[in-house]
């Protein structure tokens, strides 16, 4: 059901938070000290966009991406289903002394929690496979866009997700299917979190949606948005902790024995 | 001019022109006997045609070309081989089926073809013998009417990077998706549609084509991309061991739905460029 799936992904998210304020990888304290924390794929791609423009981030996690466009000259708004995230990014955001307004909500509900429209609608890395559904995703993006203003997402390739956990150079087997069903993959015995594989997570098992490219391209096209470009890169951002990922000087994660052949992750630029 | 690849695969396809004439999978006789070439994907996609002039891509001997006359569209067909054109505009003859045909290659459509269209189709295995996506979308835009559609089924690039893995009835990733803009070079044994055939010909050049590169190319000539669908099965099968089911398609076996062997794509001309 429905409601189970995301009161344990709602669980799991909740418990991460804790996990990743006091993470290495998400290192709260060199944030606070002035560093940017996207990655370079985005700050290229949607970076140079935003300075002085209002900003809604969908699926923002506790918030350092959010803070990081204000610092780049954004009014921004982050949301994220997760209250102990938000209570996180609020708590950093005054600690910085950030002007930012973070509201909890699941992505389907928020046209019921948040009013106004936004000039950019901004999402990245690691979003898609917590959403049930793409196009209520793509209606509630159309609904915060003001006429003219532009979506923007980084994500992991869905091609990356049809690989077998154990996949290696040479024998690149497929373990997961390319298309999107509406019942989820149930994922247990998750050793700690991506961003801290030491860690203990007591909640015992999360549960992913796969959506293709065509889902992805489609939803939004169907909700009145325009494609911009879709770009495809054969690297990814942030989370590199996969058996068959080889992590590059650049920080960026390549396919070993495929590292400039196969697509770990796409962009995607529209306007309303 | 035609440069050596392209006059390479010119080659192959004037053969395999002949080999297709008499394939069970092309079914010449059963065209004749009224049956559509087309498959259910491309017809529910597009819609009624009737009274709609339809420009046909790289349509090989023109069977689909024909079969969107008889569902009423006025339609021209288009392709490089001198061989494929002469049996299309016989068939259309014989079966009394109003189609114009010209031979040219994509490159030159411009030579011989003038006016606009209220489509512009293409389909399976078609992109592939292409090296430059920008020149084809250009194509696409200068021949479609404003508000006009462009509708396209395909090869899914995912599909292309795979092979039968060795000894068994599966697949995995082997081959590139990012384009080089190099042609890769392959040894043909026979064509898709008969695989025991001789070929004479046997090496032919193609180009990868991304996803990214493809819904590009279409959004940099001003169309705006309606949709992107993908589809578990194949127009014809890749390996011999896949299984042809009864509504016609090709799939992995053991009633597999998980891996993406095509995808189509709709595309508008805007009323008002830019727009």
């Amino acid at each position: 059901m429905l409601e189970d799936w995301t009161r344990a992904n709602l669980a799991l998210w909740n418990e991460l938070t804790g996990i990743h304020e006091r993470s290495d990888y998400y290192d709260v304290a060199g944030f606070l000290a002035g560093k940017n924390t996207l990655f370079a794929t985005e700050r290229d791609e949607i970076g140079p966009e935003v300075a002085g423009k209002t900003l809604l981030h969908l699926q923002c996690h506790f918030g350092l991406d959010t803070l990081s466009l204000a610092r780049m000259g954004a009014t921004v708004t982050g949301v994220d289903f997760s209250d102990e995230a938000i209570a996180a990014a609020r708590r950093i955001a005054d600690q910085a002394g950030i002007a930012a307004t973070f509201v909890q909500s699941d992505v389907a509900a928020l046209p019921d929690t948040l009013q106004g429209s936004f000039d950019i609608v901004f999402t990245s890395w690691g979003v898609l496979v917590w959403l049930p559904d793409l196009e209520r995703w793509a209606q509630v993006i159309a609904h915060f866009l003001a006429p003219g203003g532009v979506f923007y997402i980084a994500e992991f390739h869905p091609f990356a997700y049809v690989l077998a956990e154990d996949a290696s150079a040479g024998d690149l087997r497929l373990g997961y299917p390319y298309f999107h069903d509406p019942e989820p993959l149930a994922i247990s015995e998750v050793s700690g979190s991506y961003a801290d594989r030491d860690a203990t997570v007591r909640q015992p098992v999360q549960y992913e949606w796969q959506h293709t490219l065509g889902d992805v391209v489609s939803a939004l096209t169907a909700a009145g948005l325009t494609i911009d470009y879709l770009h495809e890169f054969p690297f990814m951002e942030g989370a590199l902790d996969w058996p068959c990922i080889v992590k590059g000087p650049d920080g960026r994660g390549r396919l070993k024995g495929m590292e400039t052949t196969f697509p770990l992750s796409f962009t995607l630029h529209a306007r309303r | 001019m035609l440069d050596d690849y392209t006059r390479a695969n010119l080659a192959l396809w004037n053969e395999w022109t002949d080999i297709h004439e008499r394939s069970p999978l092309y079914d010449v006789e059963g065209f004749k006997a009224g049956r559509t070439a087309l498959h259910r994907l491309e017809i529910d996609e597009l819609g009624d045609v009737r009274g709609r002039t339809l420009l046909h891509l790289q349509c090989h001997f023109g069977l689909d070309t024909l079969s969107w006359a008889r569902l009423g569209a006025t339609v021209t067909g288009v392709d490089f081989s001198v061989k494929a054109i002469a049996l299309a505009r016989s068939l259309a003859d014989e079966l009394a089926i109003p189609a114009t045909f010209h031979c040219t290659p994509l490159d030159d459509v411009e030579r011989v073809l003038e006016g606009s269209f209220d489509i512009v189709f293409t389909s399976y295995g078609a992109i592939e013998w292409l090296a430059d996506l920008d020149r084809w979308a250009a194509v696409i835009a200068r021949y479609l009417k404003p508000g006009g559609t462009f509708s396209m089924a395909e090869i899914h690039p995912l599909a292309q990077m795979l092979d039968e893995m060795p000894g068994r009835h599966d697949v995995w990733f082997t081959e590139r998706y990012f384009p080089t803009g190099e042609p890769e070079r392959c040894r043909v044994e026979g064509s898709y549609a008969d695989p025991d055939a001789v070929v004479e010909h046997d090496v032919c050049y193609g180009w990868p084509h991304s996803f990214a590169e493809i819904i590009n190319a279409l959004i940099g000539v001003g169309l705006r991309v309606e949709y992107l669908h993908e589809f578990p099965f194949a127009v014809c099968p890749f390996w011999r061991w896949m299984v042809r089911e009864q509504d016609g398609w090709y799939y992995l076996p053991g009633g597999r739905r998980d891996v993406p062997f095509t995808y189509s794509i709709k595309a508008t001309m805007p009323v008002t460029r830019g727009a």
